[in-house]
């Protein structure tokens, strides 16, 4: 993992790297949305699933334009997903049994908005002009998705950040 | 027993060579037609210590101990008091003894027996490095009429890695000791009548290595286990042979690591054993509760020695009935099974093995230190043609819809091993339901505890669960190396007794036990051990009449059948 | 994008338990991306685990797996490879059941260095049983348990698995899972006993293990063979240094096999043979 975008040299590998991170994105959505549902926050798991729906979209439109391409086999740590920044990043460890829609919104958004990064970044310095257009489309996609994330905080109230309190302790299973 | 019956101990110290003795005495008998069985006794000492060697002989197989021996060879007479309990002497017995040993001790100046002095020192000095073990031998062989041809062929098998010097020097002086002039004393045996058949296939065997073979015949390949008295000679014994069979044994770090060992080779389809003894066994007890909630399939042979804790390690004793029976937490039934003697060990664990194979459960075999470390010649065993194999699941289930644990009409499930495709399970000690995934909700916890109990209960175990002999309203009840002394009392009682020898304490056929037990108006449970285990045991399932009598007592002494006679005639 | 198998089909349909933010998550979703590099296949995997949070992980993985006790997970793993070498095997636990309860069998699994996997993940706490010290744990960290804190000095596993003869040792961190696969591919490849420690914060019971994202650093960029340069390694750390230590070819403990003798049972009765 690392924080330096990588050099894309076709768009068959740029494709690779999106599909990457798009599908990563979507394992740790879906493990969210079920560990929340196990622990009975069916508010925040809902905000997942609905993230997943869209998602669903862009990973489609992905494979859709390399159906006719063999795209090369990214190992998972060459996949561009830049995790490990200061705190006040948003991170999957962040996530809570309590936590609000509003939390949930935020994790969400700070994924996409590095996938921006990603594709802003290669929309600019890609190799080919091939290369530049699709992820300046990419990068289109992703805007429109935190557009609908951000619409959708909206629908919340902005103070819904605390975790409430559980008063009760905790439980030993085994 | 018949009247060919003879019993001889040997003792001496450090280095003085009683064991060697003793065992070339039982081979030499043994290649004259003649059964034994041998059993030892030492100090505390690893070598150089006190060592005694106890034999009895007849012409049919031997498994009880006798009331007494009929010959003591004394090599010295350094802590004898350690072993004189164990050599009950009578009148017509006869001790041998070095004179230049020094007195006789005070233990043995009461005794009537018969004394008779060797000058062994100067005897031992006519032969260049001779020893006086080997004249000694030569003395007994003498008396009790054991030709040196069948020595000779006895000399070669056990002293053959010495080399041909040693072969040699021990051929004099036996030779010698053969010729030695005696006191006229009263000898108990004249002469050796041997009635065996030629060429009949003959074993000679420890009850250790009884239980290995038993194992390795029921298709046991991988062993995982830590050195513990008495039990060490089955895990060496098996080492070396489960590769040559293509398995193997693995030294493990502790006991907790070899239960869960077998548990995992066993898991991976293949029949796995531990052996140990009571400590041991209380350290596995978490790990056998894993096999049987997990329902894996493994062997733990415990070679029961004196309790509690630490104990006696080299004696023999049956109180480990208890915690084999109740040692798990929760209701874990499981197999526990007992040989009766060394012969019986083969197919005991032969059939322990299968059974645990068969029903996916823990089978623990009750040997003990007696059976275990005793060496005799026994007829060549031959195993039933008894079921195996465990049943396994080879049908995929690509929908993800195998059950393990699927409640059946014989209550045992098809296992998937490792390996085979779309049948894939997670096994666990957490409470399950039928598919394996945990569960804390009643309806599975009755299931699956029904499903563990009802496989057991609902198998035919046959006729093996005891063995019956005799017929009368008197009934001897026993199990283990029990059985044979039991055995032999109820044959000097010269009454019209039956004996009930349990092989499969667990789980407990009461029906067939009541049944016997029908006509019964005087029932006595004998056992080695103080707690009264059986007896108590026997009672929890209302199988006794209210009546019945226990004889219990503690090792480290094997019961005597003359002490046996003794108590029932008491109660009589 | 046709990998055969793909990671996902190695998750099992049991969703966990965890809670969410926990560390495991990425544990579990790096491992079956391991699996997928490797496509190994499911039904020749043997995913064996003690008792605690991370040894919950082998039912949520499809393979066959064996959740034992508290432990013993790297005995019945022992057990299970040394009858079926065939087999991938891999246990999991966490830093009580592998340090703890576990000690003496990790040390001997090391010595032996048979050809597995040994994941654990170190929350530096019991989870499962509401929060007391395990052997990682800081000594002044306050607990119902032991009030003063453990009073003693951490564990270290490490230095311990150096010392009993792991050839493989490596440090990573639940978050940074990528870097986490790819060290569990080198893991994996390695044919050896290969000890994996994964600093996997306990969001319920340490939530102030939120900051290892700060202090966690990649400290040995290239694993070495040399074991006095990875005793130097290990005595330099700050406990938050991820990489791979150590790596050697050593002797890789298996059965061993007669190759001589072509024995029957037969035979070895006849042995008792007067």
């Amino acid at each position: 993992m690392s924080n330096t975008p990588l050099t894309i040299h076709s768009i068959e590998q740029l494709l690779a790297q999106a599909h990457a991170m798009k599908c990563e994105s979507d394992d740790r959505l879906h493990d969210l949305e079920h560990s929340l549902r196990e622990h009975h926050n069916a508010k925040a798991a809902a905000v997942f699933l609905q993230i997943r729906a869209w998602l669903k979209h862009s990973i489609n439109d992905i494979e859709q334009r390399a159906s006719a391409m063999t795209l090369p086999v990214i190992p998972p740590w060459d996949a561009q997903w830049s995790c490990a920044e200061p705190a006040d990043c948003a991170c999957m460890e962040q996530a809570h049994y309590l936590m609000s829609p509003q939390q949930a919104l935020k994790l969400t958004l700070y994924n996409e908005q590095r996938f921006a990064v990603f594709f802003d970044h290669q929309s600019q310095q890609g190799a080919t002009p091939a290369i530049r257009q699709t992820a300046k489309e990419l990068l289109t996609q992703d805007k429109k998705l935190m557009a609908q994330i951000q619409a959708l905080q909206d629908k919340f109230d902005p103070d819904d950040d605390c975790k409430q309190d559980d008063f009760d302790p905790p439980n030993t299973p085994e | 027993m018949s009247i060919s019956s003879f019993s001889i101990a040997i003792t001496g110290a450090g280095g003085s060579g009683a064991v060697t003795t003793g065992l070339i005495l039982l081979e030499s008998m043994a290649h004259y037609g003649f059964y034994g069985l041998l059993n030892r006794s030492s100090g505390p000492q690893i070598r150089g210590g006190e060592s005694a060697v106890f034999i009895r002989f007849d012409d049919q197989e031997v498994l009880s101990v006798n009331n007494h021996f009929d010959y003591l060879l004394a090599l010295d007479w350094f802590n004898i008091e350690r072993f004189i309990d164990e050599i009950p002497l009578g009148q017509s017995s006869v001790v041998i003894y070095d004179s230049n040993a020094g007195a006789i001790p005070e233990v043995l100046q009461k005794s009537q027996a018969q004394f008779m002095p060797i000058d062994f020192k100067t005897l031992v000095k006519t032969i260049h490095k001779g020893r006086a073990n080997m004249i000694g031998l030569g003395l007994l062989a003498n008396t009790i009429s054991l030709p040196f041809a069948s020595i000779e062929t006895s000399l070669n098998k056990i002293l053959g890695r010495k080399g041909a010097e040693v072969i040699n020097t021990s051929a004099q002086a036996i030779r010698l000791g053969m010729t030695t002039q005696q006191e006229a004393v009263s000898w108990p045996v004249r002469s050796l009548a041997t009635h065996i058949e030629a060429n009949k296939a003959r074993w000679s065997i420890t009850g250790n290595e009884a239980c290995g073979l038993g194992a390795l015949k029921a298709g046991v390949r991988f062993v995982a286990a830590y050195p513990i008295t008495p039990a060490t000679e089955i895990l060496e014994w098996l080492s070396p042979r489960l590769e040559k069979l293509g398995g193997g044994l693995l030294q493990a770090e502790d006991e907790l690591a070899s239960i869960n060992m077998i548990i995992g080779a066993s898991f991976g389809g293949v029949a796995s054993l531990t052996a140990t003894s009571g400590p041991g066994l209380s350290l596995m007890l978490e790990g056998i509760g894993l096999a049987i909630a997990s329902e894996t399939p493994v062997v733990v042979v415990n070679v029961s020695r004196g309790g509690p804790s630490t104990g006696i390690p080299t004696k023999s004793e049956q109180s480990d009935l208890n915690i084999a029976l109740y040692g798990c937490h929760g209701d874990a039934p499981h197999l526990v099974l007992a040989p009766l003697n060394i012969a019986d060990a083969v197919n005991t664990t032969f059939w322990a093995t299968g059974l645990a194979e068969q029903l996916q459960t823990v089978a623990i075999v009750l040997c003990d230190q007696f059976i275990g470390q005793s060496r005799a010649i026994i007829d060549q065993v031959v195993v039933p043609q008894w079921e195996t194999s465990r049943v396994t699941e080879k049908k995929e289930h690509p929908q993800n819809d195998y059950q393990r644990y699927k409640i059946t009409e014989n209550a045992v499930s098809p296992m998937s091993i490792p390996g085979t495709p779309n049948c894939l399970f997670t096994a666990d000690g957490l409470e399950h339901n039928s598919k394996g995934t945990p569960s804390s909700m009643s309806q599975d916890h009755i299931e699956q505890l029904k499903k563990r109990q009802d496989k057991l209960l609902k198998f035919d175990y046959g006729t093996q669960w005891a063995k019956i002999s005799g017929s009368g309203t008197m009934v001897l009840i026993t199990w283990g190396s029990s059985s044979a002394m039991v055995q032999e009392a109820a044959h000097t009682l010269k009454q019209d007794i039956k004996v009930i020898a349990l092989r499969l304490l667990m789980p407990l056929p009461v029906e067939a036990l009541v049944k016997e037990l029908r006509n019964s108006k005087k029932v006595f449970v004998i056992e080695q051990n103080q707690g009264q285990q059986l007896f108590h045991y026997l009672h929890s399932y209302q199988s006794l009449p209210v009546d019945a009598h226990s004889f219990a007592r503690s090792g480290p002494l094997p019961l005597r059948p003359a002490e046996i006679v003794a108590f029932i005639k008491e109660q009589l | 994008m046709t990998l055969p198998i793909k990671p996902k089909a190695y998750k099992s349909e049991i969703k966990p338990v965890w809670c969410p933010g926990c560390g495991h998550f990425s544990v579990l979703s790096a491992l079956t991306k391991a699996l997928a590099y490797l496509q190994i296949p499911k039904h020749k995997i043997g995913f064996i685990s003690g008792i605690g949070c991370s040894s919950r992980i082998p039912a949520y993985v499809n393979s066959y797996g064996f959740h034992g006790i508290h432990g013993r997970g790297l005995a019945m793993a022992s057990g299970l490879k040394a009858a079926r070498p065939d087999l991938h095997v891999i246990v999991a636990g966490g830093d009580g059941d592998g340090f703890s309860i576990g000690g003496n069998h990790f040390i001997h699994a090391c010595r032996r260095n048979m050809d597995m996997l040994y994941i654990v993940m170190d929350n530096q706490v019991y989870g499962m049983t509401k929060g007391q010290a395990s052997p990682t744990t800081d000594p002044d960290w306050v607990n119902k348990l032991t009030p003063h804190g453990s009073q003693l000095r951490p564990f270290e596993p490490l230095g311990i698995a150096l010392a009993s003869g792991a050839s493989f040792i490596a440090r990573g961190f639940s978050g940074d899972p990528s870097a986490m696969s790819k060290l569990l591919v080198e893991a994996m490849e390695h044919p050896g006993f290969s000890f994996v420690q994964v600093l996997s914060p306990c969001k319920t019971f340490r939530p102030e293990q939120v900051q290892w994202k700060q202090q966690v650093h990649t400290a040995f960029a290239e694993s070495t063979d040399d074991p006095i340069l990875a005793a130097q390694r290990i005595h330099g750390d700050d406990g938050m240094g991820t990489g791979i230590v150590y790596q050697n070819q050593l002797p890789v403990w298996s059965l061993p096999h007669d190759t001589h003798e072509d024995t029957d049972i037969d035979a070895i009765e006849a042995e008792f043979l007067l």
